[in-house]
């Protein structure tokens, strides 16, 4: 192990200026930081190799200042992975979001703070268009123009604190799931929820290696009693790894086969393109904001999923239906970095561990 | 050419300063050195805890070899209490300290003693030195930066120590320059040390300047996805150093540090002051800057696109880059004295971050004709001529530069 030095230095700098780098940039940030450092150009050594054993060295050294570094795939995408630098200390409340997401005005951040608590309502697209996500813009206490909004959200996008998808629905992105799963846990993590965008992935291959994200696009296991949820790439790898069935239930995930299992889509798949523009309003939503704003947690009491009320600028139809209640939502409780799930893909398995 | 210049120079959070301090700091380094290999043989973070408690506090503490006889017993205070506290418990103060300067650092913002007492500290704030001392030794160990206290606004004059956090300073007559507090310092250090501290701090690199200047070289990086539609491609400015895509609200890209560069030069040549009239002139007259002028806010992960350049200097005194100081009843000056005066000055974070001579090589490399450098034809004689002339218009430029601000250009403030 080389010894910590100026090029542990130059990279922890250059993952703390962004926050989040995408693995194929931060290969190619980890060469020039070499050169930069050692004046040489990086030899012929595996990259991705030599950048997982500095950032474990990096994590070494900041876990304990409530610093982690984290690897993540994209949910949409099966190849992509992100390297992101994230406060270990979850949010206590919606008021500290400001502490995680930094970079934004108050406002900025309250029109954020709405977005993020309508997608994690929109279950299970987990996602809304954006129609609704420009109204709320407007329909703040302070409204932002839409050209305003449009710029935000853009910036937003590219930030990674959402992401957009082709059909233009915005989700969480990349930095939100790394920083904000543990508080949106905390927040509307309750059980008597039933299903929600908190349901954690189910793939386990081990032990050790096992996946517990946030499954924000995936499937669901429609199994009586299951329920449960694996984002796509983990079902991949679990038919690569020839465990064809689904980790909490044991059914195969083949529907022919005896005893399969039907499994419904999660994410924007979950909804049709006409959802798209929709604007959905949710007096659960509503009740939760105002929950969150007062600083006051999950609410114990939940009335059953409402059928939304329609929200009156567009006259637009209520598109909030058939939410599934009643199974408890798997609670769980402390995140496993994801690269412990990396196992089973040889090239770029990566495990940063800290002890 | 200015482009590149704005790059390298927009960077300089480096502590270039070859002071008694830089010696403090490379022993500071060199002892965290050995404390790694010490504890290399195991990573768990015992070993570390351990190393946490034992390092002294004395000495390490102390950046200068003349702290005074008051703080020695602080930090001796501080020892005692650090001793007498858990070590998870003391190591939470540290690394929340830390986590804030952290987080300050990316909105541009110092820290500041005040908070610290009131979100860290709580009841312990004699602890504080010890906290410093160990923040400041994982940040240059492990980040490569460190806490640099800003100067307190109106240092050097007595009267205004309380009114370091407001960006409008009131003084009373002519303020002092700085070059006069620089007069006072030589003559009583230890009280100085005392009197000047702003209780801020702002986060800067300790990576060498060559380093730094190489880390801010943007050159693209495109990586791409499956297929444009479904994956768009992922453009990284390719510079290490982004910090553009942590706080687009804050920097505003290359361009904007160019003009600040500019604005710093503008004011240091002025004697290191000039008065809000005669800046608004000089710039419409010589730049075509006016207050309306829109300027490109070149960070793309902004919301923002463009930016007016009143609020762009709005904005530099926001981040202590610039000040703007508030002249009442200027004595002398007839029928100044209803009218409410401004002029400007530099703000503490450019002084920390930045530094005079830092400005002054920006102004002798965009004055610089490098033309005949490049010249083929030129033998190696007369292309070391050259370089001896170019050398001595340097040095010529420089004691120019140095004259019109009125005294000996300073280094960035040493720690
Ligand atoms: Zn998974
Ligand atoms: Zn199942």
């Amino acid at each position: 192990m080389a010894p910590y030095g100026d090029l542990h230095r130059v990279m922890l700098q250059t993952l703390m200026s962004r926050r989040a780098v995408e693995q194929e940039t931060a290969n190619e940030l980890y060469r020039r930081a070499y050169l930069a450092v050692k004046g040489r150009e990086f030899g012929s050594a595996s990259v991705s190799k030599e950048l997982q054993q500095l950032l474990q060295d990096l994590q070494n050294k900041i876990i304990r200042l409530d610093l982690d570094i984290r690897r993540f795939p994209e949910q949409n995408d099966t190849k992509r992975h992100w390297i992101c630098l994230v406060n270990k200390r979850p949010l206590a409340d919606a008021n500290e979001l400001s502490k995680a997401v930094s970079d934004l005005s108050p406002l900025e951040i309250s029109y954020y703070r709405e977005i993020v608590l309508q997608v994690v309502d929109s279950y299970p697209a987990n996602s809304i268009g954006s129609k609704q996500a420009l109204q709320t813009a407007s329909g703040l206490d302070t409204p932002i123009p839409k050209t305003n909004a449009e710029a935000l959200l853009r910036a937003l996008v590219s930030r990674g604190w959402l992401a957009k998808s082709s059909r233009g629905r915005y989700s969480l992105g990349i930095r939100a799931i790394a920083e904000l799963s543990d508080w949106l846990r905390e927040t509307y993590g309750d059980p008597a929820e039933g299903d929600s965008i908190l349901n954690s992935c189910s793939f386990k291959a081990s032990k050790s290696i096992e996946c517990k994200d946030l499954v924000l696009t995936g499937w669901k296991c429609e199994q009586p009693d299951c329920g449960a949820h694996i984002h796509h790439f983990c079902k991949s790898r679990m038919i690569k790894a020839k465990k064809s069935t689904c980790g909490a239930c044991g059914q195969p995930f083949d529907p022919q086969a005896e005893g399969g299992i039907e499994m419904s889509p999660i994410g924007e798949d979950a909804v049709s393109e006409a959802d798209d523009n929709r604007v959905v309003a949710s007096k659960r939503g509503k009740k939760r904001r105002s929950e969150a704003a007062n600083g006051n947690g999950h609410g114990s009491e939940e009335p059953e999923a409402s059928v939304g009320e329609e929200d009156s600028e567009d006259g637009d139809e209520v598109a909030r239906q058939g939410e599934e209640r009643g199974r408890a939502s798997r609670r769980l409780a402390s995140q496993v970095p994801v690269s412990q799930v990396e196992g089973s893909e040889a090239d770029d398995s990566q495990e940063y561990e800290s002890e | 050419m200015a482009r590149s210049n704005a790059i390298t120079y927009a960077s300089r959070r480096s502590n270039h300063a070859e002071s008694s301090t830089a010696g403090a700091r490379r022993a500071v380094q060199a002892e965290s050195d050995r404390d790694r290999t010490d504890s290399e043989g195991g990573s768990a973070s015992e070993d570390d805890q351990a190393e946490f408690q034992s390092r002294p506090t004395q000495g390490t503490a102390q950046t200068g070899t003349q702290a005074g006889a008051a703080e020695s017993h602080q930090s001796r205070a501080a020892a005692n209490m650090k001793a007498g506290m858990g070590s998870t418990a003391y190591e939470r103060l540290v690394s929340e300290t830390i986590n804030m300067a952290l987080y300050a650092t990316q909105r541009r913002q110092a820290i500041k003693k005040d908070d610290i007492n009131k979100k860290i500290l709580s009841k312990k704030t004699a602890i504080w030195p010890a906290v410093l001392a160990d923040a400041q030794l994982r940040l240059r160990e492990v980040f490569g930066m460190e806490l640099v206290e800003l100067r307190s606004a109106g240092q050097g004059d007595p009267t205004l120590r309380e009114t370091v956090d407001t960006n409008e300073t009131q003084v009373q007559g002519k303020g002092k320059k700085r070059a006069n507090d620089a007069d006072d310092a030589a003559e009583a250090p230890a009280k100085k040390k005392a009197a000047s501290g702003s209780k801020s701090w702002i986060l800067r690199s300790t990576l060498p300047p060559e380093l730094i200047a190489a880390m801010n070289m943007p050159n693209e990086i495109v990586s791409r996805g499956e297929d444009e539609e479904n994956h768009p491609a992922i453009r990284d400015c390719g510079a290490l150093l982004h910090w553009d895509k942590g706080d687009g609200i804050a920097g505003g890209g290359v361009a904007l540090k160019g003009i600040l560069f500019t604005l710093l030069a503008l004011i240091l040549v002025r004697d290191r002051s000039i008065s809000d009239s005669r800046f608004m002139k000089e710039l419409e007259e010589k730049l075509n800057l006016h207050s309306e002028t829109i300027l490109p806010f070149a960070a793309k992960d902004s919301p923002i696109r463009s930016i007016k350049f009143s609020e762009f200097l709005a904005l530099l005194v926001r981040q202590n880059y610039l000040q703007k100081v508030k002249i009442q009843g200027v004595v002398g000056d007839v029928g100044a004295g209803h009218e409410t005066q401004y002029e400007w000055r530099w703000g503490s974070r450019a002084d920390a971050e930045i530094g005079e001579k830092a400005v002054s090589e920006f102004m002798l490399d965009i004055a610089e004709d490098d033309d005949a450098a490049t010249n083929e034809q030129l033998d190696a004689a007369q292309r070391k001529k050259e370089k001896q002339e170019k050398a001595l218009e340097r040095k010529r430029l420089k004691s120019a530069i140095e004259s019109a601000a009125g005294s000996a250009l300073q280094d960035v403030t040493p720690t």
